[in-house]
């Protein structure tokens, strides 16, 4: 610290997330000067990469981008591409696809909450620490992780980066014994869900009210996952095929990673948003759960990720029991395709939130031209504005080391996967 | 669950599949094969990261196989549960790899009794790094022959023959 009260606090890699990112911050007096969530991980280039290719390529190329969230990216593709392709893959393949979903929400949630998050609100430096200290509730999250992980691999072939999933369905079908077997272990860790739900709930979290807008799919009558109009919590009701219209991509100096704002603001996208704006969406039973969490949603607080996070496990549960308990080998796991030309959009829920493509195609259904915005480049510039609020309201005055470990719990609550969002590289040639 | 795995870690990319290729290797072993799938499992993990803990559950004895960077390229080496579990400075899903997976396992209570890694010293050759038939080969019988100890007296494990002991991973 100077003697004029100035102060520089550099976070030069932040740890427990996904990718490589840093934060920069300067503290002029008793106020923020400059704040930068800097992300500087190399930019990936996916979408120029995918130009050229057949759309049968897409799906795998677009898993890669992520070893956490692959099925979110195979399934926003999937569905723009058969989109243009003017495809309905039929019933059987729908609630394949939302399974999916559900193994990767469960894989992920558990994942951010006991490895990434919980360290921070419970005082340990790393879940191994956190372990010694709550080795039953971590071998809780480690075993809803593994299940999650199993379901991917049943469905999808293997658990990291899927290989099942393709344009009109899935390359194969599992057994019903084998859906079974899985069933069965499902159904008996549903309460290690709901616990986890109520402990989460009952944790000592931050007390912090912001403003901010939510955005999210909304189905008309189910959790969102691979469907829905998009709305958000300052009245937009839009379908995916508009976001454009609302929604603008920009770069700053930076970072790696565009940024995103809707009607020029920042947005909160991801599971606190997805409970807020689709709670009344959840079964009953699990409304009822909330309820008696203690934990009011909509909730404006945004260190109750966390327990939205846990709904989203015991929901992403129960749903995976339910398409488990009804499920049927088809006589084929796919439908027939036919290439057009054509423009489609998808839009689905990554772990982290809403996750945007469009696919322009040739009548060969060769990429032409694709969009990918993922949720952590969206919720940037929500990041920035919360990291600003939040450090604020806990004192500037506090010690670098404090405010250095605050701004880091307030990045990690959002799970980025800076990874994924890093895929822009804007070049200028200059030529004489 | 069976008593003892063997789990061979790795990817389909150049030497990241080593750990794959012995398991290939071990699964034509006809020694291998008369202990059948209920006293021995053979696994190829494609890089669990902390699932990796999922196939140690319920296990006796686990021989995980890998790739060991640094070295002396070819070199077989072999390693002790105590030299596999460190405290890794650092925790994040996307590094996640053997030793933090270990160190999580150890803490949580999770680990077999018996664990030890066989490797392949890559050098400084990195992913581009082509292991030699023989050197598969000898790994292979290394891990072979640890199997068949353990099998007569699983105690043994600790102290198979046969095989160079390092200390360091990295």
């Amino acid at each position: 610290m100077t003697d004029s009260g100035d102060r520089t606090i550099r976070v030069p890699v932040l740890a427990r997330v996904e990718g490589e990112g840093a934060l920069d911050l300067i503290i002029r007096g008793d106020r923020i000067e400059q704040l930068q969530l800097r992300i500087f991980e190399p930019p990936r280039l996916f979408e120029k990469l995918l130009e050229g290719r057949p759309y049968t390529d897409v799906p795998d190329i677009v898993a890669r981008i992520c070893g956490i969230c692959p099925v979110a990216y195979q399934m926003s593709a999937v569905h723009a591409i058969e989109q243009v392709f003017q495809l309905n893959p039929g019933p059987w393949v729908r609630e394949m696809r939302r399974l999916m979903y559900c193994g990767e929400w469960i894989e992920s949630h558990a994942l951010h909450v006991h490895l990434l998050a919980l360290p921070d609100f419970l005082g340990a430096d790393n879940v191994i620490e956190l372990a010694e200290r709550y080795p039953d509730e971590v071998r809780r999250g480690l075993h809803l992780q593994g299940l999650g992980n199993r379901l991917l691999r049943l469905v999808g072939g293997r658990s990291v980066h899927p290989v099942s999933t393709c344009i009109g369905g899935l390359s194969h079908a599992p057994t019903p014994a084998e859906i079974a077997a899985l069933l069965d272990e499902f159904r008996q860790a549903l309460p290690m869900a709901e616990a986890l739900l109520a402990w989460t709930a009952s944790l000592d979290l931050p007390d912090e009210q912001q403003d901010f807008t939510s955005v999210a799919l909304r189905h008309a009558d189910e959790y969102p996952m691979n469907e829905g109009r998009l709305v958000s919590s300052a009245g937009l009701d839009i379908p995916i095929q508009a976001y454009q219209d609302h929604f603008r991509e920009y770069q700053v100096p930076h970072s790696t990673a565009l940024q995103s704002s809707l009607d020029g603001q920042p947005y909160l996208v991801g599971p606190l948003a997805r409970i807020n704006l689709n709670l009344d969406r959840l079964p009953q039973d699990l409304q009822q759960q909330v309820a008696a969490c203690g934990i009011t949603f909509p909730s404006r607080n945004m260190f109750h990720s966390l327990t939205a996070r846990a709904i989203e496990v015991v929901y992403a549960m129960g749903e995976a029991i339910r398409i488990m308990a009804a499920y049927q080998l088809p006589d084929s796991s796919r439908v027939d395709v036919t290439p057009r030309a054509g423009i489609g959009f998808g839009c689905t829920e990554a772990p982290r939130g809403i996750l945007w493509h469009t696919y322009e195609l040739d009548a060969d259904g060769q990429v032409q031209a694709a969009t990918i915005v993922p949720p952590t480049s969206q919720n940037q510039a929500r990041i920035e504005d919360d990291l600003r609020n939040s450090l604020t309201a806990y004192g500037l005055h506090r010690s670098d080391d404090e405010l250095r470990k605050h701004g880091e719990t307030v990045i990690r609550n959002y799970d980025p996967c800076i990874s994924c969002s890093t895929h822009f590289l804007k070049i200028k040639v200059g030529r004489e | 669950m069976t008593a003892l795995s063997v789990i061979g870690i790795g990817s389909p990319h150049a030497a990241d599949q080593l750990g794959w290729q012995v398991i290939d290797m071990l699964r034509q072993n006809p020694a291998i094969q008369d202990l059948g799938s209920t006293r021995l499992s053979l696994h190829r993990c494609d890089r669990p990261g902390l699932s990796l803990l999922e196939y140690l559950k319920g296990v006796e004895c686990a021989i995980l196989v890998d790739a060991v960077e640094g070295g002396t390229a070819g070199r077989h080496v072999r390693l002790t549960r105590e030299q596999l579990v460190v405290d890794p400075a650092r925790l994040s899903s996307h590094a996640a790899g053997v030793a933090e997976a270990l160190a999580l396992g150890d803490s949580l209570q999770l680990l077999p009794s018996r664990l030890v890694l066989h490797g392949m010293e890559i050098g400084s050759a990195g992913i581009d790094f082509i292991p030699a038939e023989t050197n598969l080969r000898q790994l292979a019988g290394a891990i072979a022959a640890e199997v068949a100890h353990c099998c007569q007296e699983p105690d043994n494990l600790k102290n198979a023959p046969g095989a160079v002991t390092k200390t360091n991973t990295q």
